[in-house]
This record gives C-alpha cells, structure tokens and sequence, in this order.
C-alpha cells in the first residue's frame, strides 16, 4: 500500500513538472503581468483584477509592468483580436508565455458602461475565466461574495483556449437601483458599482439592442400639447372614455407622430425638433432612455394591466378587427411598426426598429410582412412555465413561429422571475429555482440569442443564488446545474453547505407546488394585486409554508447558524439569510397569519348530554368558559361572567353565570318584549353564530328579564328575525344572575364541524359606566360583529 | 346555429345600447343634480339604473338617485329605496359595501341616528372587498369617527386596526389612521403609543405623492416630544 501511495506521488509530481506553468511557489510570484506599453484602461483594469485576486490567492505580489520578467509572463491584451466577436476571448498558455486578450474597448473604465453598455471587454473576459478556471468564484455581490482558494503554489497546466459564449444575450434585472429597491443591499454592498463588477465578473451581457419595453411611456405623449388637442388618436377605452395614455393605433396621428420621432431620431434631430418638447436625452443621446442605440429605435405600445388590456375601442379599431380577424392587435400595431420600419430600412441603411412581442400583439401578423430591420424580443413567462407541460410547448412553438422572422442574433427571450416580488405580491415568499433555469436555458438554446430575466425579489437574499447560476449556465450552458448548485453552498455556506442547500432545495420544491396547486387556479402573468393577492397569500401561507413548514425551515436555519463559525464570512453570510430570507419570511406570514392562526385556536369544547335536557351533574361537568374585558386596554371587570355549553342531537344548550352586585340597578326596560330591536340596550348578553360552509350568521341578544331578540344575516344585510325554535329562561338572584339559552341546531345551518362562536356581555346597570366583556379575545369591543373574531364550537359527538 | 347567431348578435347589440343609453342617462342625471335640480335628476338616475348592465353602473346609478332623493328632503325615503337596493343580487358585495359606507356616513353627523349609522357599518364590514381600497378604508374610517364621538377611544383603536394591518392601502389613509390611533391613545392617556402612532403616520403622510397637509400629525409630535 506503502508502495502504492509513493508510486502515485510520483506520477502525479511528473505530471506537474511535464505539463504545468508555475505562477507562485511557497507563497512567492514566479510570474508578472505584461501589459502594452499603451495599454487601454480596459487592459489596465483586467491587470489589477488578475494581480489582486493572485495575491488573494497565493499571497504573493503579482507586478505589472511593461517588461517581462525572468519567469512566467502573463501577456494581457497583445494578440490580435480585429476578428473577434464580442466577448469572444484566447487564453494561450505554453511553456513560460501565457497570453490573454480579446477585443477591447478603448473607453476610460466606467463600470456603469462596461456593465450595461460596452460590450468590448474581451481581455476582460478571458482574465476573469483564467481566474475562474483557479476555483475563483463571485457567488454575491461584494468583497465578501468573493470566494478564492488559498494555495500558496500555483501551478496551470499548459493549455489553448479561445471560446466564444454561446448565448449573446445575457441579463438579468439588477441594475442602478439596487441599494434603493434591497433592503439588505447594505449587507452585500457600499455601492452599486459593487453590484456592476459583480454582472462583468460573472459575464453579464450589455443591453445591446432591444432595449427595455413600452417605449410609448417615454415618448410621454400624454404631456405632449399636440397629442392632447387630438383625443381622437388616444385609446378609447370599454367605459367610453379617451385615455391619452395609450393610442389608437388606427389613428393617422399615432402613425405620423412615431414616424416622425423614428425619422428625427435617425436624421439626428432633436426631440423638440420634432414637437416632443417635454423630452430630455439620456447618456450622450438626445433622446431619452430607451432611445440611445445610434442603430436602433423602439416603437412599443403602453404596458397593459388588469383595469386596461391596452386596445382601443373606437369604430376604426373596430372595424379594422373585423377586417382583420386576430386574437389581439397585433394586425393593427405592427402595421405601423412594419410601416416605419420599412420607411426606415430605406432611408437609412443598417438602422432597426424594435419591439417586443407583448400583449396585445403576441400574434405573428398574417397581412403584415415583417422588415428586416426588426429585432424583437419575446416576452415569456420564463422558466416556471416548464412545470406545465402545456404552456411550456405553446412557449416553444411560439419561439419557433416567431423566430423564422428573424436573424438569431436579432431575437431574443426575456423573462420573469418575479412573482413574488413585482408589486409586492407575495412578500416573505421566494421563486426560487435554480434547476427550472438551468432546464430553461438547455430548452429555449436553438431558438434565441439569448434571454433576459426580471428576477425580483423584495430582498437580494432571496433572489442572490438564482441569478448566479442564471449568470453562470447562461455563459456557458454546458455546466452541470447539480455541480454548479453543489460548489455554490460549499463555497458560499461553507460547513453548513448541507442544511442550506436542502433548505433551497425546500424553496425550489414549494414553488413548484406552489404554481401546481394555487396559482394555476388563475393565469397570471407574474403578479396579482388587492384582493387576489390577499386570497393567495392565505392560501400559500397555510397550504405550503403552512406551521410545519416553517418550523423546519426554522430548524434548518438554526443548524446553518450553529455549523458557521463565528467571525468567518460563512457567519456573515448565514445571518443575512436569517435576517432577509427567514425571519423575514416568519414575518411576512404571522403579519398575514397570525390573527387567523390564534382563531384557530379559540375552540370550544362542547360536551354530550344524555338526554333532551342537561342534568345538573351534567352542567357541573361542562367546561366553564370565562369572560373577560372586551375594553382594549381598559379595567380589569368589576363584574365576571361565564358559560358552559352542552349539546343534544339537535339542540345546543347555553347556560350562563353573570356577577351583579347591584342586580336591582338594572337598566333593563321591563316594557320590552321578546323581539324588540333595543333589547341590546338592556342589561344582557349577546350570542354570536357563525356557520362557515353555510354562512349563516346569527346574534342573539337576551336581557335579564327573560326577553330575547335575534337578527340573522341575509347577503349583506341583517334583518331582526325571532330564530324559530329558541328557549330563553332567565332568573335574576343574589348578586348575579342566569340565563338559560336552548338553541335549535338546525336554524344554525351548520354541519358540526364548522360553527363559529362567541359569548359577549354588556353590564348595564346604573350609577356604573357600561361595561363589556366577551369570550373571544379576538373580539375586543368594536369586533364583535367579524366572524373573523369568534372560536369554533367543537361538538363532542357529531350531529346526525 | 344562424339563429344562434342572430340571438347572440341580439343581446350584444342590446347590451351596447344599453350601455350608451346608461352613459347618456348618467350624464344627464349628474347635470340636473349639479343644477339641483333634483326631481329631474331623479327621474334620470331611475331611468339611468334600469338601464344599468353590471354592478358598477348600477351602484353608480342608485347612488346619484339616493343623493337626488336626499336632495329633495326626503331623508328616510332615500335610505329606504338604498338598503332596498343592497340586496340585490346584481350588486357586487363591494358595492354594496360602497353603498352602506355612503349611507353611514349621510348619518354621521345626525343627532340620534349614531347607532343607526354603525349598525350600518357592522354589515358593511361583512362585505368582502378588496382590502387595499378606499371601500374597505371608509367603512373603519366611519366606524372609528363614530366611537372617537362616543369617547370609546379602545373600541375606535381596535376599528382601526383593521386598517392599520392593511400594507396596501393608500399612504393617505394610512396616514389619517394612524394620527386617529395616535389620538386614541393619548387620550387613553398611554402616550408612548400615541407618539408611535404619529411617527408612523408622518411616515406615510410623506409618502404621499400629491400635495397633502399633514401638519396637524407634526404638531401632534411636537406636542408629545415637548
């Protein structure tokens, strides 16, 4: 055995020395950075990275210079790159001469630019992959997402590599807005340069063309004086009203005013040149965003929402539709945009309209021909649509539909990953799910040049670990998703990679119920609001992340805490996962949760009796269910009450006990009768019912003079109705007195497991302030009429 | 399947005329109300509901009938043909909650009929409706008025709770409800809370994007804090 370590010792030191090239030894550079002598900033910039994460690494100083050294030479941004595609890149690595270069852009370094903008970075590209190609990785934004391998001797083997990503088209949403829209940005970040370095390192791509959506709204026609005076071009909506917001893409004036803004934009005019006087240029163009790309201009309809689909209802549209059949507008928009464009191709060679393929014009138009000057991008729900056979396919045929239109290069696929997170929809929750993306990316590869994906989140915590792998599949799609996954915890959680990974594990798992079983149940896009996220969250919070679940996720979380070392990065790093993700889940769902949950938990038991009528023994045994002030914040009761419950087969049987010291200062009016409206007026109770499945709401309100009135409930209103059936017996005695309620089950209309309950008191008696009381203490005074606020009478035996 | 066609081309033809006719009913309505007078824009706004197709117009209409009402005098009239209206089918539960939220509030400020006005309100707030919106605001807005002006300060902390859980809801009302709650609690005399409330409703008051006063909130904390 002895034998046989030495003799693999041996092979492997041979390996090393035949094939390998020595960058450190024993913690000293055996290598220095040659860079031209004029080198461009970008080249510069690519040395200091490749010297400082070395040093990280090895401890030794890296230098850069002009001059190689007596070593190793590392050769930045020398080879000759004029053919190169963007982000295409060599590393050439033999003997002592190691070459890195791609092409690059002569700017000064601006990571704003390099990250949105220029896409020239070659020699960038291939230093952050040599690195990578070390076991360097960027798992998050900032120093501390940084993991680099300690190794004081660093040997690479000998090697030619020039790659050329397969998917141009690389992005995803993080941007300038990251220290404002994550609360946790501070955690990860000083600055949202930060944020750029940590897109570049992980080989985002720029915005190239196609650049953002619904170019409409920053045309700001709805300030502009000319589109106002003519309400004739704006969308007429279903209620009849104009919306100078949208168009009327039949209109001549809609047609004539993009023309004009596409002609102006590409002659070089300004926008007040051509009548938008409200405009102002973004980033050396004088126009505004998205107008910048000196090659391309963007004609895209207002974003639709739920209150308006975006169509115009005027007579034109109208009957243009009848015309032109079509499931939405795309025979009417594009026959402008394919207008434009066209005007556009001729007069100025090599320019391009864009757009996106969005509603209402998702179709592929059947009168119109497409230019080709046209780049779009396609708007897909993304990679949770692979968790429905169905909509995943229709996504698919629409990629190919669409894509015999276009160039490859000039169609691309943006996507959402947001649910949770656009308007705040499902707060506390996570979409996350790096396999679905990483089955996304392999699924819609031979059809697009790429994808951008919305990933929104309300903290970056919650959203970090998708985009990196997003990142990383999408520059290379041939990595392994499962290795990918494993190296991220190991590297990012460090000894609590296991319980990490299963809690994402658990993420993924639950969003994919969570599209199974409750959102299916209504399409949505990628975010609901008002009433339907109310709904949903419920559902979701206690069908998924219901008590259980969250315990586990707590436990899990618990272990990660206790497996990080104290002081490390992997501590760091578990506390932003349990301060943004966890206890801002738990959070999120008591916020959501709670007041139901403790309802839950207001149950009553509600014991058999033998006969048709409780014995006294059979009283004495019930549970005595007490009252308590029903004041927020008020006195503790002067005068205590109580009840207990009984049940027949078909009767339930109230009794209860009320302390009154001053029973002769009762403000009972003895002149009323059962079934008068201010019987509540009176020194008594109040019974509440509430079925859940039926709905049928019943108070019941008894005086201490034996007299009762009930009201029920019809759709929305109550109306005062004597309940058919019911006994009130009531006696008045020293210092307290009695009532006996016998309540019919049937007029209840509940099936034995769903009846909603609560017991409230109201002490009228003079010479004291009114003073209330209530079983529930959900139900404080002001919530006594919300079933949200009553227990749940559980019946020993079930009623037949 | 022609006749199918046809009966088809029928109710839609009809659902459209019945739509304009509502528009132009409605608008002529509001003009004889804005005119006061009354009797004509009553008239109109019965003619508008028959025409009326969906809720919202309905709710629409009945409101504009039940002001034109109460603009004649006729008090207890208007608040009967009103809850004569809730029940119906047609009207959506958040329109009917609109409904009582109106009519509660017509009996705000009337002596003797407080009670009325919450019993009202009881029911509105069994009315499902979206919670982010001004209806299910004004129905605790009303309710808490109501018990602020009985000096039942616990009871309107507790209504207006309702509204407090409510993330969505305008930063306007947020604002108004926590500076009620605030109130609230100075006057239960716990004035760490009511000084929370304040804050926190300064907080939204500047959230709000148009031009909105919130300076009785800054003098609440000025008071607190001195």
């Amino acid at each position: 055995m002895k034998r046989l370590i030495l003799y693999l010792a041996a092979l492997t030191s041979l390996a090393v020395s035949a094939a390998d090239i020595t960058l450190a030894e024993n913690g000293t550079a055996k290598a220095v950075i040659v860079i031209p002598e004029k080198a461009r900033p970008i080249v510069q910039f690519a040395a200091r990275e490749l010297s400082d994460h070395l040093k990280a690494m090895t401890g030794a100083e890296f230098p850069v210079g002009v001059k190689p050294g007596p070593d190793v030479n590392i050769y930045l941004g020398f080879g000759n790159a004029n053919s190169f595609a963007t982000d295409e890149y060599v590393i050439s690595a033999r003997g002592t001469r190691i070459d890195i270069y791609g092409k690059d852009t002569e700017k000064p370094v601006d990571l704003f630019d390099y990250y949105y903008d220029n896409p020239d970075k070659g020699t960038l590209r291939g230093v952050y992959n040599f690195l990578d190609s070390l076991g360097i990785r960027w798992l998050a934004p900032g120093k501390d997402g940084v993991s680099i391998p300690e190794c004081k001797n660093l040997r690479i083997p000998e090697q030619e590599i020039r790659f050329k990503p397969y998917f141009s088209y690389r992005k995803n949403s993080d941007g300038y807005d990251f220290m404002t829209v994550h609360p946790d940005a501070r955690g990860y970040v000083d600055s949202v340069k930060e944020v750029y370095l940590w897109g570049i390192r992980n080989h985002a791509a720029v915005r190239y063309s196609v650049v953002e959506c619904h170019s409409e709204r920053h045309l700001k026609l709805f300030e502009n004086p000319e589109w106002l005076a003519h309400p004739e071009a704006q969308q007429l909506m279903k209620n009849g009203k104009r919306n100078p917001h949208y168009s009327c893409w039949t209109d001549p004036l809609t047609k004539e005013i993009w023309r004009r803004a596409a002609n102006g934009y590409f002659s070089g005019k300004t926008p007040q040149e051509c009548g938008f006087l409200n405009l102002k240029g973004y980033l050396g163009s004088k126009w505004p965003f998205p107008f910048f790309k000196p090659d391309e201009f963007m004609i895209d309809p207002m974003d639709h929402y739920t209150g308006n689909d975006g169509r115009c209802y005027c007579e034109r549209c109208e009957e243009f539709r009848k015309q032109h059949p079509c499931k939405d507008d795309t025979e009417i928009i594009w026959r402008v945009i394919a207008d434009i464009a066209k005007e556009i191709g001729e007069k100025y060679p090599g320019k391009y309209i864009s757009t996106l393929i969005y509603p209402p014009k998702m179709q592929i138009p059947q009168t119109v021909e497409i230019p080709k000057n046209v780049r779009v991008r396609i708007s897909l729900r993304g990679p949770s649509n692979l968790i429905f056979p169905h909509k995943i396919a229709r996504d698919i045929e629409s990629l190919q539909q669409w894509g015999k239109y276009f160039k490859p290069e000039d169609f691309q696929v943006s996507s959402f990953q947001c649910t949770c997170g656009f308007g705040g929809f499902l707060p506390g929750m996570l979409d996350s799910y790096p396999h679905l993306i990483a089955r996304y990316i392999q699924t819609v590869k031979p059809y697009c040049a790429g994808i951008f994906v919305e990933t929104l989140n309300l903290t970056h915590t919650a959203r970090n670990l998708d985009v990196y792998i997003f990142l990383r599949l999408m520059w290379n799609p041939e990595r392994d998703v499962e290795k990918e996954l494993k190296e991220y915890f190991r590297l990012y959680y460090g000894p609590a990679a296991a319980p990490a990974r299963e809690m994402f594990r658990k993420f993924e798992d639950n969003w994919i119920r969570i599209e199974r079983e409750i959102l299916s149940e209504k399409e949505t896009a990628i975010g609901l609001t008002g009433e339907s996220a109310e709904y949903f969250r419920k559902k979701i919070w206690s069908q998924v992340y219901d008590t259980a679940e969250m315990k586990e996720i707590e436990s899990l979380m618990q272990k990660i805490l206790k497996l990080s070392p104290e002081g490390t990065v992997y501590a760091k790093r578990a506390r932003l996962l349990q301060k943004y993700l966890v206890q801002w889940m738990q959070d999120e769902r008591s916020f959501v949760m709670e007041k139901e949950e403790r309802r839950q938990q207001l149950k009553l038991s509600v014991p058999k009796a033998a006969g048709s009528a409780p014995s006294e023994e059979e009283w004495t045994k019930a549970p005595e269910y007490k009252l308590i002030s029903s004041q927020k914040m008020g006195p503790g009761l002067k005068a205590a009450g109580s009840f207990r419950l009984l049940a027949s087969d078909d009767m339930l049987f109230i009794r209860a006990e009320l302390t009154e010291p001053k029973m002769d200062e009762s403000k009972t009016d003895p002149g009323h009768l059962s079934g008068n409206h201010d019987v509540w007026k009176d020194n008594c109770v109040e019974l509440f019912f509430y079925a859940e499945k039926s709905k049928k709401f019943w108070q019941v309100i008894v005086n201490d003079n034996n007299v009762w009135s009930s009201q029920t409930r019809g759709r929305v209103l109550n109306r005062w109705e004597q309940m058919a059936g019911l006994q009130v017996k009531t006696e008045r005695g020293e210092g307290k007195w009695i009532a006996e309620i016998t309540i019919p089950l049937n007029a209840l209309e509940t099936d034995g497991t769903d009846l909603r309950f609560n017991f409230t008191r109201e002490r009228n008696v003079k010479g004291v302030a009114q003073e209330c009381s209530t079983w529930s203490p959900l139900a404080m005074s002001g919530g006594w009429h919300s079933p949200d606020n009553y227990g749940t009478l559980i019946f020993e035996v079930k009623k037949h | 399947m022609k006749r199918m066609w046809i009966a088809t081309f029928f109710i839609l033809g009809n659902s459209l005329f019945a739509e304009a006719d509502f528009e132009r009913l409605n608008m002529e309505a509001g003009q004889a109300a804005e005119a006061k007078n009354f009797v004509t824009a009553e008239a109109k706004y019965a003619e508008a509901l028959a025409s009326a197709s969906d809720s919202k117009t309905k709710t629409q209409a009945i409101l504009g009938k039940f002001k034109a009402m109460r603009g004649q005098k006729r008090i207890k009239e208007a608040e009967e043909f009103l809850l004569s209206r809730v029940e119906d089918p047609d009207i959506q539960l958040q329109d009917a909650r609109q409904l009582l939220n109106t009519l509660a509030e017509t009996m705000l400020w009337q002596k003797g009929r407080e009670d009325c006005a919450m019993g009202i309100l009881q029911q509105a707030q069994n009315c499902e409706c979206p919670k982010s919106g001004n209806v299910f605001y004004q129905t605790f807005y009303i309710m808490a008025i109501l018990y602020r002006n009985r000096a039942q300060y616990s009871a309107e902390i507790v209504v207006l709770e309702n509204v407090l859980q409510v993330r969505e809801q305008h930063p306007a009302n947020l604002c108004t409800a926590h500076y009620m709650t605030g109130a609230a609690y100075e006057k239960l005399g716990n004035s760490e809370e009511a000084l929370a409330h304040y804050r926190t409703a300064l907080k939204f008051g500047k959230r709000v994007k148009y031009k909105y006063d919130y300076t009785k909130v800054e003098k609440a904390i000025e008071r607190m804090c001195k």
